[in-house]
């Protein structure tokens, strides 16, 4: 049936037998062999090869093994195979099974050829990954899980509903590059739009990363939205609208990135600005482009994650990743602090280091389309970024003010972890030619010039300048214990007040309304019962005595109604 | 919370201005080498001699001062949205490997 | 002996009624009755297997009883639609009749006997329903299952049960009598037969202005379907023991009511009689509004299976929207609804039922943190929940998928924006007892440290009998995923016309 199996089985099947093995370094080594298989399948997989199958009448292409789909597909398996590192001294079975399982659904996402194994394994990725958030255990913690459950659901039946508008009107299953004509086209952008974090459908984003468990925000922050950009890559590269959507998208969430005290919650917008980058480079839609989109995606990846695997080192030796309680780390956790400024280095695009070669390639090819604006937004998303990802997550956690926290040092599993992944944002920055190798489209590209490597450092250190010459005026936007008001407030606040006052209203009246209706049904049952049949304690009589008088009189009255 | 003896508030000061001077110096050293090379851009701008660095000054600023403006408005006492929210509430510590350095 | 059809149809009938016997007979003996009980749902299922097997070779069984009056019979014929309805009921009787044994145990309850008795009486009329041949036949058996199992809910003789099975009967029989006989009635009054016949029977019989009337009568008679505002029996039945609400109130008895619906729709009416005077457009709005009122309800609703019942009336609103979509792929996705939401809702029933056996709990905010010690239980409530969400890889996703494409066929968008909302909804009521469940610390117990000691100690799990049935059942939500095009073939005629039934049957629909 299959040329080869295909890998998202591997990590499915892995998730059933995980259970079933004895918790510890068994289980530890089982779940690590299970990315490496998966990728080397990826890597040794022929391009343009294919696994169908019939079913229900569809043909389903379950593989569709092309540059796009190998590339993420390659990135998914690695950036799995670095989050169970991360991941190693979780004990908790629930989480190990959905890690598994969501990052099983988001390969076979990316290799599916056809919207229905498309929806699948979209659905996949929303229910598995909730699990992440919830084993957090608090309530707070169940409550964000459910709003995120609630939208990414949602993003998957509006999914659905475009694949049925898609193939009631083209009788084609088939998942290739649309054009925003239909009904149906814009349904699914919609969709994809809601997992990649399109504003004002962004919000479950900042919501609920940062209240999944230390491993799990880690582990979230690579699929999803990155499934999404794959799949708004390969569905809709070259849409105009994609660039004005993307564009406010870098912007936007770099203004709360500022403000925001939990640092979790700062990387989430961050992550969110990082998208509005791909999400232009898809709306430019040149092969230069939606290299350059990949190629971030990828990036983004592995500085997003090791941000995160940083702060989350913080917080698991802590307990906290606010702004407000953190600071002076550098000493006690100096390995933890050398990896996250790495990172850093990366979102902040410093030549060596993997955004550097990435991100170029999107703002070369808004350079080249001579979009001026689009490419000012992503300049000044650039420069924000530095600020909120490199400076900030930095300063505010391994120096700024000491609080007198002495923690140990991260445990060797994190370490690993972040030092592989650090590895990797180096290695991406250094050898540009390999990494673009890779790439989906061959493009001839050169990352390291003077002029750019100049103009790149300028920014950076401008940036580093500015804060350190505003850092101590009223300019400044000091950390504060606070929370942002995002579209979740509409959800969250406004939509509910309405809804309180609307449904005692309603109560009201409905209530008035039982009482009278009760009144004459009651009347009309006691009457009934008065009038016929004995009432037993299983009233068997009553109905079949009843009924001869009731057919009689009914039949004349449909005598009537048919002589009308 | 924690007390801050006068010794150590005065070396995270003194590091601080350093890391001021040495960037500020990077800064020069960055800002000169615009005119020691021909820029090659796609727009106009990039020809203005140290656009970028210029750029990314104005940029802070500007996203600082939006900040500064906005955050009044964009920001709520952490437990606006308790219980159903986990900024309010304390991460679980049986979760945490909560552990002091051995001093 | 070889089994011709005509026994084959009456052994279906007469195998449940027989076991009803012995079981009274057995009364004495507790073992005997409970084993009688369970080898009957074997026995039957057997024999509806081996008739699908005929079915599906394209065969038409029936058994003509004997003549009421000229052109009105009591007559059985087997078509795809009752065959599906009649394999699910009597399948899923053989693990409700094990799960009633440990739940009724597990409980003490009273009355067994008499339990097990009318139990076997609804699957013998439940039967009926399902082999009918014509309107008459059906009637009279649909009337049977509403006696018989009125008293099952009043099962527990205390104020509450009397009175949600007052209301039980006085809506069923009140709104079978009021209008559906009046429906049937007028039916043979204009037509001269009551006959299921593929394409309709009304077609140039009825003036079609009357058409939305005729079908309103019908609507609205079906009383099981439960269809707003007549729904109000179906959560006043939940007084009953669960494996009553698991088989009867989520398979048998609401299921007999859609499949009436269905019937009604695509052999009396016919799909292109009501497409062409749009005779059910009404119907499809109120389907929706119940859809998604029902879902809302259920979202206020504390007590567990309350909750689940109003998921029942709104899921099976999903069945009359599809065939009020007049569409050939409605039909396909309502007729492929009751399998699958058959085997996810008895799933949830089953769970809600091990939950009360385990810890006398009905109510969904003192269920926190039982996932813990009920792991296998809370699992199969996940999958049964996501079964009826309709998500993949779940049974459920398959009939929600071609209700939306008889939707986007006919053009109803808004139809389409009902069904997803109705999801979302069903996410909000239905998840939230799983998490509560497994992730919030549970109120009961202080001595949370001494709960996490090894998997095997904090276990407290209901009986096996009954934790076992939801969890086969569970795993059936997962197989019928898979095994949806084995439903899909054996639907397809009535779907898209019996002329079709070779092709399909050949190879694959298009």
């Amino acid at each position: 049936m299959f040329e080869f199996f295909p890998p998202a089985f591997c990590f499915l099947s892995a998730a059933l037998l995980l259970p079933f093995i004895p918790q510890g370094i068994l289980r530890g080594l089982f779940s690590l062999t299970v990315p490496v298989l998966a990728g080397w399948s990826i890597w040794t997989a022929t391009q343009g090869a294919s696994a169908q199958t019939d079913f229900m009448g569809y043909t389903l292409t379950l593989m569709r093994v092309d540059g796009l789909s190998t590339f993420f597909g390659l990135a998914f398996s690695l950036a799995a195979f670095v989050c169970l590192i991360y991941a190693w001294h979780i004990r908790d079975t629930v989480q190990q099974v959905s890690t598994l399982l969501y990052a099983g659904s988001a390969v076979g996402a990316v290799f599916a050829g056809d919207l229905i194994t498309l929806f699948v394994y979209w659905e996949g990725t929303a229910i598995a990954s909730v699990f992440l958030i919830w084993a957090r255990r608090t309530q707070g913690a169940y409550f964000t899980g459910l709003r995120y459950l609630v939208v990414q659901i949602g993003s998957g039946v509006i999914l659905l509903a475009g694949i049925v508008l898609h193939v009631n009107t083209t009788g084609s299953i088939a998942f290739d590059s649309m054009t925003l004509e239909s009904a149906a086209s814009w349904t699914i952008l919609l969709a994809f739009g809601i997992k990649a974090a399109f504003p004002f459908v962004h919000n479950w984003l900042e919501d609920s990363y940062p209240a999944a468990t230390i491993t799990g925000t880690v582990i979230l922050s690579a699929f999803t939205t990155k499934l999404a950009i794959y799949a708004l890559a390969r569905g809709f590269a070259g849409t105009e609208e994609l660039l004005l959507i993307g564009a406010a998208m870098a912007v936007v969430p770099s203004l709360y990135a500022v403000f925001e005290n939990d640092l979790r919650r700062t990387l989430a917008y961050a992550l969110n600005a990082q998208l509005g980058f791909m999400v232009v480079g898809i709306g430019i839609g040149t092969e230069l482009a939606v290299n350059g989109a990949a190629a971030h995606a990828f990036a983004s990846i592995f500085y997003k994650g090791l941000l995160f695997m940083g702060v989350g080192a913080v917080l698991y030796r802590t307990g906290t990743s606010k702004v407000t309680e953190l600071g002076g780390l550098a000493k006690s956790m100096p390995w933890t602090m050398a990896f996250t400024l790495v990172g850093a280095a990366s979102i902040s695009a410093l030549p060596l280091f993997s955004g550097f070669t990435t991100k170029s390639l999107i703002l070369s090819a808004a350079g080249n389309a001579q979009m001026l604006w689009v490419w000012m937004a992503l300049l000044f998303a650039s420069a924000c970024a530095v600020y909120h990802s490199g400076i900030k997550i930095i300063y505010f956690t391994f120096f700024g003010e000491d609080r007198g926290l002495t923690p140990k040092q991260a445990p060797f599993n994190m370490k690993l972890a972040m030092g592989i992944t650090a590895v990797i944002c180096i290695a991406v920055g250094v050898l540009p030619d390999q990494f673009y190798g890779l790439l989906p489209y061959d493009v001839g590209y050169h990352a390291y010039s003077v002029s750019h490597v100049v103009t790149q450092l300028q920014l950076v250190v401008f940036v580093v300048l500015a804060f350190l010459l505003l850092k101590n005026t009223p300019l400044f936007p000091a950390p504060r214990a606070t929370v942002s008001l995002d579209t979740d407030w509409l959800y969250r606040k406004v939509i509910p007040y309405l809804l309180g006052h609307i449904a005692r209203f309603v109560e009201h009246i409905w209530i008035r309304w039982k009482h009278d209706a009760n009144l004459i049904v009651s009347n009309a049952i006691n009457a009934s019962y008065r009038t016929h049949g004995p009432q037993g304690p299983v009233a068997r009589t009553w109905p079949t005595g009843s009924m001869v008088l009731w057919v009689a009189a009914l039949l004349g009255i449909t005598l009537l109604l048919t002589y009308i | 919370m924690t007390h801050q003896s006068p010794s150590q508030k005065g070396r995270s000061q003194s590091g601080s201005n350093r890391s001021l001077w040495i960037t500020l110096g990077l800064a020069v050293l960055l800002g000169m080498s615009s005119f020691l090379y021909e820029p090659h851009g796609y727009f106009e701008v990039e020809h203005i001699k140290g656009f970028y660095a210029l750029f990314g000054f104005v940029a802070l600023c500007v996203l600082f001062i939006a900040a500064k403006v906005a955050s009044p408005l964009l920001t709520r006492h952490e437990d606006y949205y308790a219980p159903k929210d986990t900024l309010s509430e304390e991460f679980p510590e049986n979760q945490l490997g909560r552990e002091n350095k051995d001093v | 002996m070889p089994l011709t059809h005509e026994t084959a149809i009456a052994l279906a009938l007469i195998i449940p009624f027989a076991g009803m016997i012995l079981i009274g007979l057995s009364d004495r003996n507790s073992i005997v009755r409970d084993i009688i009980s369970v080898l009957t749902s074997l026995l039957l299922f057997s024999v509806t297997f081996w008739l699908l097997r005929e079915v599906e070779a394209g065969a038409v069984p029936e058994l003509i009883l004997f003549d009421v009056m000229p052109g009105l019979s009591m007559a059985f014929k087997i078509e795809p639609l009752g065959m599906l309805f009649g394999v699910v009921a009597s399948g899923l009787w053989i693990v409700t009749a094990l799960y009633a044994i440990g739940y009724m145990r597990g409980n003490k309850e009273a009355h067994q006997t008499r339990f097990y008795m009318c139990f076997a009486l609804a699957i013998s009329a439940s039967m009926g329903i399902a082999f009918a041949s014509n309107m008459f036949t059906l009637f009279i058996f649909y009337e049977v299952l509403t006696l018989s199992t009125y008293p099952l809910v009043a099962h527990k003789q205390n104020a509450d049960a009397k009175k949600g099975a007052r209301t039980y009967l006085s809506i069923l029989i009140g709104t079978s009598i009021g209008f559906q006989l009046l429906a049937i009635i007028w039916t043979w009054v204009a037509t001269g037969t009551l006959d299921f016949v593929h394409g309709g029977i009304l077609s140039g019989h009825l003036d079609d202005s009357f058409a939305p009337v005729l079908l309103a009568l019908y609507a609205f008679g079906i009383g099981k379907a439960a269809l707003m505002p007549f729904h109000r029996w179906l959560p006043a039945a939940m007084v009953a023991p669960t494996p009553v609400s698991a088989l009867l109130h989520a398979v048998a008895v609401v299921k007999a009511g859609v499949f009436t619906m269905l019937k009604v729709g695509v052999y009396i009416f016919g799909i292109d009689y009501l497409s062409l005077t749009g005779a059910s457009d009404w119907l499809m709005w109120l389907a929706a509004a119940s859809i998604l009122i029902a879902s809302i309800v259920a979202m206020t609703k504390d007590n567990l299976k309350a909750r689940l019942a109003y998921s029942t009336v709104s899921q099976l609103s999903y069945i009359t929207l599809a065939m009020a979509l007049a569409s050939s792929l409605g039909v396909m996705g309502g007729a492929m609804h009751i399998p699958m939401h058959a085997m996810g809702k008895i799933t949830l029933f089953m769970c809600a039922g091990a939950i009360y056996v385990a810890t006398h709990k009905t109510n969904i905010s003192q269920m926190r943190g039982l996932g813990r010690t009920m792991p296998f239980t809370y699992a199969a409530f996940l999958i049964g929940s996501l079964s009826i969400i309709g998500l993949p890889p779940f049974g459920g996703a398959w009939s929600k998928w071609y209700i939306l494409l008889a939707a986007a066929d006919t053009g109803q968008l808004i139809m389409i924006g009902v069904l997803m909302v109705s999801s979302l909804l069903n996410v909000a009521y239905l998840l939230p007892v799983v998490a509560q469940g497994f992730f919030l610390p549970n109120p009961d117990d202080l001595s949370e440290p001494a709960a996490k000691g090894s998997i095997s100690t904090r276990i407290k799990e209901a009986p096996l009998l009954v934790v076992l049935p939801p969890c086969l059942t569970a795993i059936g939500c997962f197989l019928l995923f898979f095994y949806a095009q084995e439903i899909y073939n054996l639907l397809a005629p009535v779907a898209f016309g019996p002329e079709t039934a070779t092709a399909v049957l050949g190879g694959s629909p298009s």
